[in-house]
């Protein structure tokens, strides 16, 4: 894992909720279809990944060595369907961490998700990303 | 109705095991290329006897029990860390209980298998009540 990359920050991206795929991350997880509202963690990294935030490529870790490690959802105002979202990631820290079969690294994203409009935050998450040795 | 008073239980759930359509499914609702998810031998090559649930299903899990319990407005913070891997097809008995009791109520979250292995574990801050606010 490259620990160079801490504090690098991505260039934004924008996101807008999609019910269709709402519908489906709902279904998924046997919940009710309620659209009424955007699921509170339907904003996630992973769709980062099509808007260039390839975390994988960029910190040198191979897929077969990573391990998803953990989640963090800071929520600040509501997030609509029509509301356009700018999201900026950034590389929190690298760490590494000694343990029984051998050492591990530890990644911490933070993405912020942003009005569009008022640049007011709406939420911020930080996703942890494990590589084994 | 939330007493606000620590070690109460805010929700004790069984979720049903997510079939390998359903963490398929969940890959594609939230855009995952990762085939850990849905390729068995690839998942081998990782380790695993065969595909594993994502982490944030559980973490989809436990912030839509929090709003329907208590609302969405009052979700502020939800931090889970992944513990073990959950495979297809394995229920899971999330919990929420009650931890601390300041200006907001803290819980601690729990997932676990049926064998007992704790597979996330976290908290979450949501917001008082307004007539609770300052009563402890």
């Amino acid at each position: 894992m490259r620990s160079d990359r801490e504090g690098h920050v991505y260039p934004s991206y924008r996101l807008r909720a999609s019910r269709a795929l709402a519908a489906q991350y709902l279904q998924s997880q046997g919940a009710a279809v309620d659209l009424a509202e955007v699921p509170p963690t339907y904003m996630i990294f992973l769709r980062g990944e099509a808007h260039g935030v390839d975390l994988f490529k960029d910190l040198d870790v191979p897929r077969r060595k990573a391990l998803h490690g953990g989640q963090r959802y800071e929520w600040y105002l509501p997030i609509g369907w029509d509301d356009e979202i700018d999201v900026t990631a950034r590389v929190l820290k690298v760490t590494e961490k000694s343990t029984k079969s051998g050492p591990l690294w530890i990644a911490e994203i933070a993405y912020e998700y942003r009005l569009a409009g008022s640049q007011q935050i709406a939420l911020r998450e930080i996703t942890r990303i494990i590589e084994r040795s | 109705m939330l007493n606000e008073e620590v070690g109460q239980m805010v929700f004790e759930q069984q979720v049903s095991g997510a079939t390998r359509d359903a963490i398929a499914m969940f890959s594609a609702a939230t855009e995952d290329p990762n085939p850990i998810h849905v390729d068995d031998d690839f998942a081998k090559e990782c380790g695993f006897p065969r595909v594993i649930q994502q982490g944030p299903m559980t973490t989809a899990h436990f912030a839509r029990l929090l709003v329907e319990r208590l609302g969405r407005q009052r979700l502020k913070l939800l931090d889970l860390s992944f513990t073990a891997p959950v495979f297809p097809d394995e229920a899971l008995a999330l919990t929420a209980k009650v931890a601390k009791v300041e200006d907001e109520l803290t819980l601690e979250l729990t997932a676990a298998k049926q064998d007992g292995t704790v597979t996330a574990k976290g908290f979450a801050t949501v917001s008082r009540t307004p007539a609770r606010r300052g009563k402890s």
